[in-house]
């Protein structure tokens, strides 16, 4: 005789919900409602060979146990919903400079698993590191990194491209349940930038003949919407720049010209309002 | 503490998506866990080199949501930045004034673990995974270093260390996970005033006993 299991980590009735036996060899995606999030169709076959081989599929148990897979619908659907968000941003690669800010971001869903994001943020802190201004001061040789090192951003404007390849449900203290989605970001946009040189007191910045420039940014994050119209987010990203401090612009004209990749990551976290 | 939460929850009339829950498909409560995180990356320190470190943990879930752990790791690795080299070339007959100038050899201690949060996700609704985060807060020790080219010889020191750090784990089978954690270790140098913090960005799988 078989005997079944039931297999629902958040499984609850109420709300559209089904059962579905399967075999173990085929067992049926969690979130088959909404098809294969997956906009670049071409890779899923490579991915679906990878995945065949992985541990995460296994299903453990003797072989006369069936597992039951509750199918739920999604808590909150995204498609052709609108998203704004307000986040609290500070660097972590904080080398030379500090900075923290804030901005805010109107996000639209086009599928449950891409958005387009817009978003506009100002730095209100930036300084440069403690190890700065020590490394400048004459018991230290007065040394410094390269100028482009301490190219700091004021203000930020960017288009992006978020994708969500991992859906799901958390669940706080066992009580309360909210969809989860972990996405990668791809960016683009404009920056203002600064520079103080930390051999001189005060913060004095240099005058830069092009104070903005291109950004591009690459990154990741988590959203959790604890609410029908309330999510929270966390995101990493990196914040990439090509950048060069010309000689006229080092101060009195006598210093180095530099350049170089600049990277500034960014750690974010925030609310958002779905509407 | 349970009861509090879904009463202030269900208080919420316009939150929704309280629901009930059946039971986790990878408990943890009870059960004793060993990790090895052989990749530790130190980030973004000015003036000291310590590329990689490698440490171990032995735990204990008290609970699915709360654990205790030890934790001891060495540092194989460490010295100095491009530019501290550029600071010591530049001086003659003279230590430089600078912070964050000692290295960690090898670190232990103890941290509280809790785990609010376990989710399940779907990873392009092809295949599920399970996963359980996390915040960490405890202390120990720090075995530290410090170069000092004119004795040509390293100063040697031990100090006490707190830790706050955050984590996930990603549930592989009933007896593995993979572990992805940052830690924060704040201790206070000697010779030094304020306290700095040391960055370590650690990657592991953990076995359930």
């Amino acid at each position: 005789m078989k005997r079944a299991r039931i297999f629902s980590p958040f499984g609850k009735g109420g709300r559209g919900i089904f059962l579905q036996v399967a075999h173990r060899e085929n067992p049926p995606a969690p979130f088959s409602k909404g098809g294969i999030c997956f906009p670049f169709g071409g890779l899923v076959v490579l991915i679906l060979a990878l995945l065949s081989a992985s541990p995460l599929l296994a299903v453990t148990g003797s072989s006369d146990v069936e597992t039951v897979y509750i199918v739920q619908p999604k808590t909150i659907n995204l498609r052709n919903r609108f998203e704004l968000g307000a986040r609290f941003l500070k660097n972590l690669n904080n080398l030379t400079i500090n900075e923290m800010g804030g901005n805010l971001s109107l996000t639209f869903h086009v599928l449950e698993c891409l958005a387009l994001e817009l978003t506009g943020g100002y730095f209100f802190l930036r300084n440069n590191s403690v190890a700065s201004e020590q490394l400048a001061t004459p018991a230290n040789g007065g040394l410094k990194w390269n100028l482009v090192d301490y190219y700091r951003l004021s203000w930020l404007a960017m288009l992006g491209i978020q994708w969500s390849p991992l859906d799901g449900k958390l669940v706080f203290h066992d009580v309360f349940l909210g969809r989860a989605q972990f996405y990668l970001r791809l960016g683009a946009g404009m920056a203002g930038l600064e520079i103080a040189d930390p051999s001189f007191k005060g913060d004095a910045r240099l005058s830069l003949d092009q104070p903005y420039g291109f950004v591009a940014s690459v990154g990741g994050g988590a959203r959790w919407y604890v609410a029908n119209h309330l999510s929270l987010t966390f995101e990493v990203s990196d914040l990439i720049q090509m950048l060069a401090v010309k000689k006229s612009e080092t101060p009195g004209g006598l210093g180095p010209a530099s350049s170089g990749i600049v990277q500034t990551v960014i750690a974010q976290l925030g609310v958002g309002v779905l509407f | 503490m349970r009861i509090f939460i879904a009463m202030v929850l269900f208080s919420m009339s316009s939150w929704a998506s309280v629901d009930a829950i059946v039971g986790k498909r990878f408990p943890t409560r009870g059960r004793f866990e060993l990790a090895l995180f052989p990749l530790d990356f130190s980030v973004a320190e000015p003036f000291v080199a310590q590329p990689y470190a490698l440490h171990g943990t032995a735990g204990y879930h008290i609970f699915d949501w709360f654990a205790v752990e030890v934790y001891g790791g060495y540092v194989p690795v460490s010295g100095e930045t491009d530019i501290l080299a550029q600071v010591r070339h530049a001086l003659v007959n003279a230590e430089p004034q600078l912070s964050r100038m000692w290295q960690t050899s090898y670190f232990a201690g103890a941290n509280l673990q809790w785990a609010p949060l376990y989710g399940k996700l779907s990873l392009l609704s092809l295949c599920e995974t399970h996963v359980q985060l996390y915040v960490l807060v405890g202390g120990g020790v720090d075995g530290i270093r410090k170069m000092q080219v004119l004795q040509n010889q390293y100063a040697y020191s031990v100090q006490g260390a707190l830790n706050v750090g955050a984590g996930v784990r990603i549930f592989l089978a009933d007896f593995a996970a993979l572990r992805l954690e940052w830690r924060d270790d704040f201790r206070q140098n000697p010779g030094e005033s304020g306290i700095i913090g040391t960055n370590w960005l650690q990657f592991g799988v953990g076995f359930f006993l």
